[in-house]
């Protein structure tokens, strides 16, 4: 919506060089998207920080366990700089956020950067490939869906997708591993165990019941989106002209009705890929992935604020990214 | 109704699975790599006395760092870097020999000045450290060297018990002024490489003093959960792990290549009543809650037959009092009840759930208590939020793994953490005193049967039964040992893995 107002707006400013106006109009709206990217950050590192001071527990009584006294529980909150305001606290975090420092993990005392750096690698090309999968996959069984409409493929489809949707990952993912690795089948490594310094695509079998979880469930649910816009396009005056004059079935699927099919389906696309980040947490917990959102759990089970914040950002930029891609991809499609 | 047929089938296969306590093979090859698993934090460091503490931080640590000595099942000590500890008549004053020609890990030599610098961080406020507990009877001023292999240690006050507080298997020595990532020990295994949550890898150290590793590496695998370590068992990703789901053990059973190990009982895990406030204030209110309890049907039920009846007083399989097994009698616990003008007493128990069986241990006692008109309402709790109010709670769960004379001291605290039960008793209290004053093993026992009396007639703990730590293991690893206490695999040197 911004792009096309700004765009209506910069062609009538600038109508003596639509060019050099279009491009400056570009550069107002990305810096103005930025803009809201880091505001939305910040908004979220506070809220994440008065999230994680409201959490029952404190983190040194976490750390040392029922057996520390309360002297030593009050030196190790000292030790960590947690006696301070919380003000203070909050200002040195983002103090030093600011100058490309993430800080130390309250829990280690490591540098939050050394911790997740490899995670971040293993979580973004678990992400990307389960999108390579989804996208074409989706494609095709929204595809074949719409083509043999309430035929028994289609209404099969349909009800395995709709079980599908309807089961938690963490449900799917616990029948996926009895299935083929623990108890039925016995076929496939239940934990996805990539040693450290190894790329996870080194070890593809490790991979396999992750991605495939994610991948069912992104399919699923973006296939039935491609499935509606195909039955919608087919149904339209220029598809049933084509068939009138007699054009192949194939020529008119592939010819004449995908690109305006997938064209509503590619911001559903971005934001499916946002959701598979955030979704990542359970099935890296699940199958004992080495990525950050397994890192999550623990830094939210031990108070680790440095830690929790530095994932949530993370998920968020990610998180924010897909959303403006998504934003712009259905303006570019509007405008079109 | 089927639950106990299932039980007690599961417990009569589990024994005739459960393998005698080790896994001695003779003939075995050697070299190898041994993949062990356990549930670890994504945050643990190398730190020998890191304040976060999961298992991978006591198998690494066990692997690359050692103590004075290994405390064995029988009372007795199998001495590891330390040959000997002596005292003087009043237990004010010992001394530590060191033994000799003990390298670290680059090669330079074990001495007294690595001791002397363990225990004095081990002192200090300012680290904040949970060993300090064991050892707060010493004067940072008092511990001396005397020489290159002896060290003095000069009390405040007597203390009879120091060879076995100095012989904490948490109170290990790396090299002086080394870093924490170094992990400069004398294990007989040295660091290979660490990733905090993951892995780490340590391989046979060729210049330890004792008997040397006949495995080539040890890979340390770190899961979130007990679920996936299992997991990974069953899918032959590792070959040996303590952190089992309790519930998998029949599945496991059933899987070829693997085999069960169970060690000697050495978790209770216990119903804390706070003896200073109401109604446990009144003993008779604290002796029916023990009554109601149908501990048998607990120890099926709760822990999945895992174990032993407990007897309401702490320590283990040492020096156990002579007075009978209690068992249910709600009667009993009714007329007390009433007695103390409890009949239809209701009452919340708050729990953490951090324990296998701790949940339907407490289930279980809510349920006997409706048959005599006791409401008993169960609130399970994130861990956090559990322990922050640690010490004030008046009905509650936790759990127990140390030998008798390590856990008195809390019993006794004036701290309320420490002493979470609130139990004050002057006997009790007395004889601990000559408990701690003495060095001679044998009235040290005499003295603990007389206090775990005391706990059994008036204490403030409902302990039910002794669990053993469960471990699994790839039938082609041989000399798997439980260690002592914690009954978890720890000790590798002797393991051997079929090629």
């Amino acid at each position: 919506m911004a792009i096309e107002t700004t765009t209506t707006d910069g062609a009538v400013k600038a109508a003596p060089t639509p060019d050099r106006s279009r491009r400056t109009a570009l550069a107002w709206l990305i810096a103005r998207r930025a803009l809201m990217g880091l505001v939305t950050l910040w908004c979220i590192s506070v809220i994440v920080f008065v999230a994680t001071q409201t959490m029952p527990g404190d983190v040194a009584k976490i750390i040392l366990g029922p057996s520390a006294t309360a002297d030593q529980v009050a030196q190790l909150n000292k030790n960590l700089g947690l006696d301070q305001p919380l003000f203070s606290q909050y200002w040195d975090w983002l103090r030093n956020v600011l100058t490309g420092n993430m800080g130390n993990s309250l829990v280690s005392g490591q540098p939050v950067s050394e911790l997740l750096s490899e995670r971040i690698f293993n979580s973004a090309t678990l992400t990307v490939m389960a999108m390579v999968l989804i996208l074409p996959l989706s494609l095709l069984v929204g595809l074949l869906a719409a083509v043999f409409r309430d035929k028994l493929l289609d209404r099969s489809y349909l009800g395995v997708s709709l079980i599908v949707t309807a089961t938690p990952d963490f449900v799917l993912g616990s029948l996926v591993v009895a299935l083929f690795g623990t108890v039925v089948f016995k076929v496939l490594p239940p934990v996805s165990l990539i040693p450290p310094g190894d790329a996870p695509w080194q070890h593809p079998q490790e991979l396999v019941m992750p991605l495939a979880v994610m991948v069912l469930v992104g399919v699923t649910y973006l296939s039935r989106l491609v499935r509606v816009s195909f039955i919608d396009v087919m149904e339209s005056e220029y598809v049933q002209l084509a068939m009138l004059k007699g054009l192949s079935m194939r020529r008119i699927l592939f010819r004449h009705a995908l690109p305006n099919a997938l064209a509503p389906s590619i911001p559903a696309a971005s934001i499916m890929a946002a959701y598979t980040i955030a979704g990542s947490v359970v099935i890296e917990y699940l199958f004992a992935y080495p990525g950050i959102g397994s890192a999550l759990v623990d830094a939210v089970a031990g108070h680790d604020l440095p830690m929790i914040q530095a994932i949530i950002m993370l998920m968020a930029a990610a998180f924010f990214c897909f959303n403006q891609l998504a934003d712009v991809l259905g303006t570019l499609n509007k405008s079109r | 109704m089927l639950a106990p047929v299932v039980t007690s089938a599961l417990v009569i296969s589990l024994a005739a699975a459960c393998s005698s306590g080790s896994s001695e093979k003779k003939g075995a090859s050697t070299g190898g790599t041994l993949r062990v698993g356990v549930v670890a934090s994504t945050i643990s460091t190398l730190d020998a006395y890191a304040n976060l503490r999961s298992q991978d931080f006591y198998v690494r640590n066990a692997t690359m760092f050692e103590p004075l000595a290994h405390r064995k099942k029988d009372g007795g000590y199998e001495w590891a870097l330390a040959t000997g500890i002596t005292h003087n008549d009043d237990n004010t004053e010992w001394t530590v020999k060191l033994r000799p020609n003990v390298k670290f890990h680059d090669g330079s030599t074990f001495g007294a000045d690595d001791v002397i610098a363990v225990f004095q961080r081990v002192l200090d406020k300012k680290n904040a450290l949970i060993e300090r507990n064991y050892i707060d009877f010493m004067d940072p001023k008092g511990i001396s060297k005397v020489d290159d292999l002896t060290v003095k240690f000069k009390l405040p006050k007597p203390y009879g018990p120091f060879e076995f507080a100095v012989t904490n298997s948490n109170i290990i020595f790396y090299k002086k002024d080394s870093k924490p990532e170094q992990a400069m020990g004398t294990g007989p295994f040295q660091l290979v490489s660490f990733s905090p949550g993951r892995e780490t890898l340590v391989k046979r150290f060729d210049g330890y003093w004792g008997e040397k590793p006949k495995v080539d590496q040890v890979k340390i695998i770190s899961f979130k959960t007990a679920e996936a370590s299992t997991n990974a068992l069953i899918g032959r990703q590792i070959d040996a792990s303590s952190n089992i789901l309790q519930t998998s053990l029949r599945t496991i059973e059933k899987t070829p290549g693997l085999k069960i190990m169970k060690s000697d009982v050495n978790l209770k895990v216990s119903i804390g009543m706070r003896a200073d406030t109401e109604p446990f204030k009144d003993v008779r209110v604290r002796q029916a809650m023990r009554l109601i309890m149908n501990r048998k049907l607990a120890l099926s039920n709760a822990f999945d037959g895992l174990g032993e009846l407990a007897n309401d007083h702490s320590g283990f399989n040492r020096c156990l009092p002579a007075v009978p097994q209690r068992e249910q009698n709600l009667e009993e616990a009714k007329k007390l009840l009433a007695d103390a003008g409890k009949s239809n007493l209701s009452i919340n128990l708050e729990t953490a759930a951090n324990k296998p069986g701790m949940l339907q241990l407490v289930q279980i006692l809510a349920e006997e208590a409706k048959k005599i008109g006791v409401t008993i309402k169960v609130q399970k709790m994130e861990l956090g939020a559990y322990l922050e109010k640690w010490g004030e709670r008046v009905f509650y769960t936790g759990y127990d793994t140390r030998p008798y004379l390590e856990g008195v001291p809390e019993i006794i605290s004036n701290d309320a953490v420490l002493n979470h039960t609130h139990w004050n008793d002057a006997e009790f209290k007395s004889l601990a005193a000559k408990l701690y004053a003495t060095s001679d093993p044998q009235e040290q026992c005499e003295i603990e049967k007389q206090m775990k009396k005391i706990e059994y007639e008036r204490g403030a703990s409902i302990l039910t039964a002794t669990n053993p730590t469960v471990s699994v293991y790839s039938s082609k690893v041989n000399g798997l040992i439980p260690e002592f206490p914690s009954g978890n695999l720890y000790d590798f040197r002797k393991v051997t893995i079929d090629q």
